[in-house]
């Protein structure tokens, strides 16, 4: 057993020390699993005294989205913060620790008359932590906006143990910088995420999904195009190829709100869309598009949509995708082989391209703000611990 | 100041771009917190990017403190000038650089007027969401700085939510170009962090803005009703609902008598105790059903009227006299404090019942204008500042109201930041560890701390020395 278990066990007790099932670099770490907070922040100060590295990591589930550089020593985990703080149905706010899952939380909103963003794919494995973390967005991100901009306020455990709070559990509060804005998608570099407050929208009294074939990818993506701008307030649309065996390309719109809007939107997209009808899909299925593969897209592509669609050409018309083209969001499944080809190509066309997996890449150092970035990195975490 | 420094300043911006002359410098020695003055001692207006580089260069060689500012409406005191600094001002930067309709962003230099950014849109379709009641004056690098809100950020949020992009020039003097427009920023969210840092970081030179389509219908209600609890309770009532308008303001009885007796006269009832202005936006069969349900909760509350604006032109008079709600209040005292707090939205009526009992024991008159569906108020205290002890009285006012947001599971400001009005009270709020944290960051943008100096941190919560040693390059990657 190593010296790092053995004395992770002694803080935190056997039972709460396991062994990480995910890919390498990170594969077979020592798991911590602290049982609260202030046993997360022992094994901060402990990993700090003996001068050890982590990952801080939810349920795992989007180690691939970002590589270590080096092995850590070992992983800590937040799935056993769980519950939901404060909830004020009627201010839509919710205050929940960190491990708490999204289908958790979704299902809380939705018991208050809420609705929780973000609907991100299979949330029973994903945590709020880990989403917020990950700077992960959900199918619902076209009319609710990146996650980001709807957390409150946070509680995190810096490197060194200390904890610090930012923002507060109100709709509007500009009181001391947005630290929160800063920890959302740095990925447990900076700090690990005990608690996040979220602004919740108004919840739904119906819900559809209508589904529309298209004759290839640009048929597809012109037809999203087309349902954004019917004036629908759609709660996401997306093209995909991924749903369908044979890789056939469709367009999925989501409506949702109060009962009279959604059938108006609905009679639209029936006679508008060709081919359109409810019931092909289910909701759930196209929120979950992105893991049909069993595994995250190798790209995630994102910059102007007016660069989208000309970029993609430049990929082979087979390939599977999901594009969320109003907002210019693209999941790319790709051969292995041609995953740096095709990163090089998009990113050639303007757009920015993150590679995920075993290929996963570092910031490029000239990235603008790189400098600022790294010194952000060196006041949080002067020791470089979290994620080395 | 030092005659050589100002010599190299006038070498980049030319004489044009300097104010020397006191007379000159006295309109920039306060912001709205006219409480606060500074004369500065130079205040420079560069033109671009590459000029304001050039001065924070120069500036950095020289150590010299610096404040940004834009149109000096700010109420917080984040504009004030500081001891043996200069003021970089963003007044010649109102060049708007780019509308691209097609990805709905626009990108303008910092100086720009906000409500001209939305004048510059409109024939495309388009407009920019946050609308603060000094639109027709505050810059858009201004409401980058505080994270400004607005009437209608009840529904598209404040300044942080429809800013993807920013030029920034760092206290050194190095341009980082974040301006390209993306959905998720790869790596650090650092346009993010930045947005309501309140110039400790940098100055904003260009800013990449989200456009939004203009909605095919608008409906603007004013609800009259004889006193503030019920205008209170039906706003708590329209939120738990979940109905989501774009806007819900109330005015109160003094507001409305200093808006009726100026030239801005929007026609509210002079006899009401206080008007609600309820916004709803979107499509016909939307702005339908949300309007019958607004309106079925304010019959509820015993109103003396509900209304409907009858066309543009009686939709922004009405619009007009909130958004001058504070410019009128001139008529009824010298002087004005504008609080800004927020509390939960549950609370509302219970915060203004309050503030109003505090103001009486206090001998002060207060009047209410606020964002009601955000949570965020605006008690506003009449005074005389030539008077010390109204005026001793008036700040004890607004500390109590302060305290008394923070004990109900509110905050310090809702739109106006913390500058240096509400320096003190950050302590109230965040402990030690959580101003320790705000000041490493600040420290990574600001090694010297030399932006806005003294402002938003109380300097007893950054305790390392003042002037850190400058972070090696080798040892940390993002």
């Amino acid at each position: 057993m190593s010296r790092v278990r053995e004395r992770l066990e002694a803080l935190l007790g056997q039972g709460a020390v396991s062994v990480l099932d995910a890919p390498a670099p990170v594969s077979g770490l020592p798991l911590a699993l602290p049982a609260s907070e202030e046993e997360l922040v022992e094994a901060l100060k402990l990993a700090a005294s003996e001068r050890w590295s982590l990952v801080p990591i939810g349920l795992g589930s989007k180690l691939s989205w970002r590589r270590a550089l080096e092995r850590p020593d070992f992983a800590l985990s937040t799935r056993k913060l769980t519950g939901v703080v404060a909830y004020e149905p009627g201010d839509g706010t919710l205050t929940a620790r960190a491990g708490t899952t999204i289908e958790s939380l979704s299902r809380t909103a939705r018991e208050g008359g809420n609705h929780f963003t973000p609907r991100v794919p299979r949330p029973d494995g994903a945590t709020l932590g880990g989403a917020l973390a990950a700077g992960q967005s959900g199918i619902d991100r076209l009319r609710c906006g990146p996650s980001r901009h709807h957390v409150l306020g946070m509680r995190v455990a810096l490197a060194d143990g200390s904890v610090a709070k930012s923002g507060g559990r109100l709709v509007k509060n500009v009181t001391g910088y947005d630290m929160h804005r800063l920890y959302c998608g740095s990925h447990g570099t900076l700090c690990v995420i005990l608690e996040a407050s979220m602004r919740l929208f108004a919840g739904f009294e119906r819900e559809i999904l209508v589904t529309a074939p298209a004759r290839d990818r640009e048929g597809a993506i012109e037809g999203a195009r087309a349902v954004a701008s019917l004036g629908l307030q759609p709660l996401g649309v997306l093209a995909e190829n991924v749903l369908d065996p044979d890789g056939a390309w469709r367009v999925h719109a989501l409506l949702a709100g109060c009962a009279a809007v959604v059938e108006w939107g609905r009679r639209v997209l029936l006679e508008t869309l060709p081919g359109a009808a409810e019931g092909v899909e289910t909701i759930e299925r196209v929120r979950d598009a992105e893991l049909t593969t069993g595994r995250w897209p190798d790209l995630r592509v994102t910059g102007r949509p007016s660069r989208l669609l000309g970029a993609l050409e430049r990929i082979g018309a087979g390939a599977r995708m999901t594009v969320e083209p109003t907002i210019a969001s693209a999941g790319i499944h790709a051969d292995p082989l041609e995953i740096e080809r095709i990163a090089r190509d998009l990113r050639s066309a303007g757009l920015q391209v993150r590679v995920r997996g075993p290929r996963a890449d570092p910031l490029p150092e000239a990235a603008p703000g790189h400098e600022i970035a790294r010194r952000l990195k060196l006041a949080l975490d002067p020791e470089g611990r979290l994620i080395p | 100041m030092d005659a050589g420094l100002v010599e190299g300043l006038r070498s980049i911006v030319g004489e044009a771009g300097l104010v020397r002359e006191r007379a000159r410098r006295i309109p920039y020695e306060s912001d709205g917190l006219a409480l606060l003055r500074r004369v500065p001692e130079l205040v420079v207006l560069p033109r671009d990017t590459g000029q304001t580089a050039g001065c924070m260069r120069l500036l950095h060689e020289h150590g010299t403190p610096i404040v940004a500012r834009g149109a000096g409406t700010g109420l917080s005191g984040g504009a004030t000038p500081v001891e043996n600094g200069v003021v970089i001002a963003t007044s010649r930067m109102r060049d708007i650089l780019e509308v691209n309709a097609a990805d709905r962003f626009a990108r303008v230099q910092a100086g720009v007027i906000n409500a001209d950014l939305s004048t510059a849109c409109a024939r495309h379709g388009l407009f920019y969401a946050p609308d603060p009641s000094s639109q027709r004056a505050c810059t858009v690098g201004g409401n980058v700085a505080e994270n400004s809100g607005g009437p209608h950020c009840f529904k598209y949020g404040a300044t942080t939510r429809h800013v993807p992009g920013l030029v920034i020039v760092t206290s050194e003097g190095e341009v980082i170009d974040l301006s390209e427009p993306v959905v998720d920023p790869e790596g650090y969210d650092l346009v993010g962090l930045f947005v309501g840092s309140e110039g400790m970081f940098g100055i904003a030179t260009e800013v990449t803005v989200q456009l939004l389509p203009i909605p095919p219908v608008v409906e603007t209600l004013l609800a009259v009703f004889p006193d503030l609890d019920p205008a209170c309770d039906s706003v708590s009532e329209m939120i738990a609902a979940r109905l989501e308008p774009s806007a819900i303001e109330i005015l109160d009885r003094l507001t409305i008598e200093a808006i009726e007796s100026s030239v801005l006269a929007a026609g509210y009832p002079k006899d009401a105790g206080a008007v609600l202005l309820v916004e709803i936006e979107g499509s016909e069969v939307e702005v339908a059903e949300t309007t019958a349900s607004a309106r079925g909760i304010l019959g509820r509350h015993r109103p003396i009227e509900i209304r409907s604006a009858r066309g543009a032109t009686e939709r922004a008079q009405l619009w007009a006299g909130r958004r001058g709600a504070f410019g009128a209040m001139g008529r009824i005292a010298p002087d004005l404090y504008v609080a800004d707090v927020v509390i939960p939205r549950t609370k509302l009526g219970w915060l203004v019942r309050r503030a109003t009992e505090i103001c009486r024991e206090k001998r002060l008159r207060i009047a209410n204008v606020f964002h009601a569906g955000d949570g965020n108020l605006h008690p506003n205290i009449c005074y005389d500042r030539r008077d010390a002890d109204e005026t001793r009285r008036v700040l004890e006012a607004g500390d109590e109201i302060m305290k008394l947001c923070i004990q109900s599971g509110g905050s310090l400001t809702g739109e106006h930041g913390v500058g240096l009005e509400k320096l003190a009270a950050m302590e109230w709020l965040f402990s030690p560890a959580d101003l320790a944290a705000m000041c490493r960051v600040r420290d990574a943008w600001d090694p010297e701390r030399r932006m806005n100096p003294g402002k938003l941190i109380p300097v007893r919560a950054c305790p390392e020395a003042r002037a850190r040693p400058r972070p090696s390059p080798a040892t940390a990657r993002p």
